[in-house]
């Protein structure tokens, strides 16, 4: 698992088409978008409402996909599919391994030069 | 172009914006599906939109349903987008009306190559419809084309054969049996060409929607019995049996008497034509409920399964004539089949070769007009009932002017008899009465008096179609036209 890179750049870049402000704009986006996501599934999980999980769970893999954060976009996958079987002992475990996923996903776009990296 | 943008994830719908914009379309980018929608209700809405399937409160197939209800000359063309492993969402949003589908997250090349063929589809149908714009603007011309070239053909055309007739009686002098042989063939033709000229001239009608019903009470077995004297001659000639079957009692329709005659003339005189000497045409009537259904049958040349499927549409017969020394212009059936839709009904055809062909078309019957007689004497009432009588209507009468209006809500007449000069309220003032209120306003009315002032008041009122007069006393012929005439435009059971 940990040899999957945690971002591919080279997909985003593909995405926004060479263009780098885009690229930042989106990354800003996303990583304002994981504290409120983790912060949200949490409190579902207490829930146990496992129709909202699933939504959640779908909307932000959609937004994972973006970045080509493979192993992070897997987990999220796997919550969306705990959800719709209704298993919330998987649901909180994969939970548990993409909050610590988000944390490698963000920490990689805090390093100065993650935009040169391939 | 425009293109509409409806996802609730903020960084997809913030890349399709940037994608779309750096291709220079103009985007209209909104977060749901209550925006989506509002943007689309507008005029001129974008013709493409790229709809997120997937959304809280009205979803992608919602607003693309709402899109495509509503009534618009543009197609709207819709693309779905929908995440990865969701198989099932793509065939339910393709079957449920969206075009085409992209998968999140989506890459812009794709992106680019989708919205392409949307393009495509979008110019093919403003193509489309330019074109059946045109096409329509061309036959409206031709049909205006053929009315006028008809029209003006026909009058020498009867001035020709005014003169052939004259001659073949002799108003110019003995004739030698070379010149009368000659004269009745040009008679033969000029009549030709006046029947194609009417068959023409009737069709220019049809199609630009100019044929008027003039209904009023018809037997039909009268009109059917009446058929076997107008066609006698032809009967003799070839040695035909005719042969009818109705039933014995009056069939009172409320219809078109003289196009339902034209109806059988012209399936009879096809029968003719088509029938070797010595077959048997048959007409037969049968009552219904809802409907009288008619038939004309013959043991003549049949109709092949091909030629069947043809036989009602414009032109197919015209020019390529097979049967033996028939020459018609394959616009009978056309003009016969909207004469009979015009009277709600429908007509078909079973034929087989070499036995014979049997047309079948039915005429609705609808209800006989409801007449509401208003005047202060009794007498009058009891007259106009007795002129009426034959008619089958349905009648309702008032000597009190101040029941006019409950009467006309209630019973809701298809004609109203009015006196001018009635007691406590003038007739005018009824009129008026009914012309205020929207359930009355366009009831026809027929103002009845016995004084030519009333008929100048009449001619005076300010009301978007004249109001018919009659002056008493009236004859029963006058007084039926002019009811006939009030109800003509407002008949359409078709």
């Amino acid at each position: 698992m940990t040899d999957t890179p945690v971002v591919n750049v080279h997909k985003i870049l593909e995405t926004v088409e060479g263009d780098h402000d885009l690229m930042h704009e989106i990354v800003n986006m996303f990583l304002e978008e994981i504290p409120d996501a983790v912060k949200e599934l949490g409190n579902i999980l207490k829930e146990k409402d496992h129709g909202q999980l699933e939504r959640r769970a779908h909307s932000l893999k959609n937004s994972i996909g973006n970045f080509g954060a493979k192993t992070a976009y897997d987990l999220a996958y796997e919550l969306e599919l705990a959800a719709r079987e209704n298993n919330f002992d998987q649901a909180d475990e994969t939970f548990q391994k993409l909050q610590t996923e988000l944390i490698r996903v963000k920490t990689f776009f805090s390093a100065p030069d993650w935009d040169k990296t391939t | 172009m425009r293109i509409l943008i409806a996802e609730d994830d903020d960084i997809s719908r913030r890349l399709l914006e940037a994608s779309l914009k750096k291709k220079h379309f103009e985007v209209v980018v909104t977060k749901n599906g209550e925006q989506a929608w509002n943007e689309l209700k507008k005029e001129n809405p974008p013709p493409l939109a790229i709809l997120d399937w997937m959304m809280p409160g009205m979803d992608g197939v919602d607003v693309c349903k709402k899109g495509r209800a509503k009534k618009s000359d543009q197609y709207l063309y819709v693309i779905m987008l929908t995440s990865k492993g969701q198989k099932e969402e793509i065939a339910a949003g393709l079957e449920a009306g969206a075009d085409d589908y992209i998968v999140k997250p989506f890459n812009p090349v794709e992106l680019y190559a989708r919205v392409g063929v949307g393009l495509r589809v979008i110019q093919l149908q403003l193509d489309l419809a330019e074109s059946i714009r045109k096409l329509k603007a061309f036959d409206e011309q031709k049909n205006e084309f053929l009315s006028l070239v008809s029209h003006e053909i026909r009058t020498p055309m009867a001035v020709m054969g005014e003169g052939v007739a004259l001659c073949l009686e002799g108003i110019a002098g003995e004739l030698t049996d070379t010149q009368r042989e000659i004269l009745t063939d040009i008679q033969d033709n000029v009549q030709r060409s006046t029947r194609l000229i009417g068959d023409l001239l009737d069709l220019s009608k049809i199609e630009s929607g100019k044929i008027v019903l003039r209904p009023g009470p018809v037997d039909l077995i009268n009109i059917v019995q009446k058929l076997e004297t107008g066609i006698g001659a032809q009967v003799a000639q070839k040695n035909f049996t005719i042969s009818i079957d109705c039933p014995d009692h009056p069939i009172k329709l409320f219809a078109d008497g003289d196009k339902i005659n034209q109806i059988f003339n012209n399936l009879i005189s096809n029968s003719i034509r088509y029938t070797e000497s010595g077959g048997t045409i048959s007409i037969k009537v049968e009552d219904g409920e809802e409907f009288v259904e008619c038939s004309v049958s013959d043991t003549g040349a049949g109709i092949s399964k091909e030629n069947q499927k043809k036989l009602f549409t414009k032109f197919s017969q015209f020019g390529h004539v097979t049967g033996k020394g028939y020459k018609g212009t394959g616009l009978g059936l056309v003009i016969v089949k909207a004469m009979v839709e015009q009277h709600g009904g429908r007509i078909k055809v079973e034929s087989e070769i070499g036995k014979g062909s049997t047309f079948t078309f039915t005429i609705k019957k609808v209800p006989f007009p409801k007449i509401l007689i208003v005047d202060n004497e009794p007498v009058v009432i009891e007259t106009i009932k007795e002129l009426l009588a034959e008619e089958n209507y349905i009648f309702f009468e008032t000597t009190d002017g101040k029941n006019v209006i409950p009467m006309a809500k209630e019973k809701v007449p298809s004609l109203i008899l009015l006196d001018a000069q009635l007691n406590g309220i003038t007739g005018y003032e009824v009129l008026e009465k009914l012309r205020k209120d929207k359930r009355t306003k366009d009831m026809p009315v027929l103002v009845m008096s016995a004084s030519e002032v009333d008929r100048e008041r009449i001619g005076k009122l300010k009301a978007k179609t004249p109001v018919p007069f009659i002056k008493k006393p009236f004859d029963p012929e006058q007084l039926k036209n002019a009811i006939l005439a009030a109800w003509t435009q407002t008949y359409k059971p078709g």
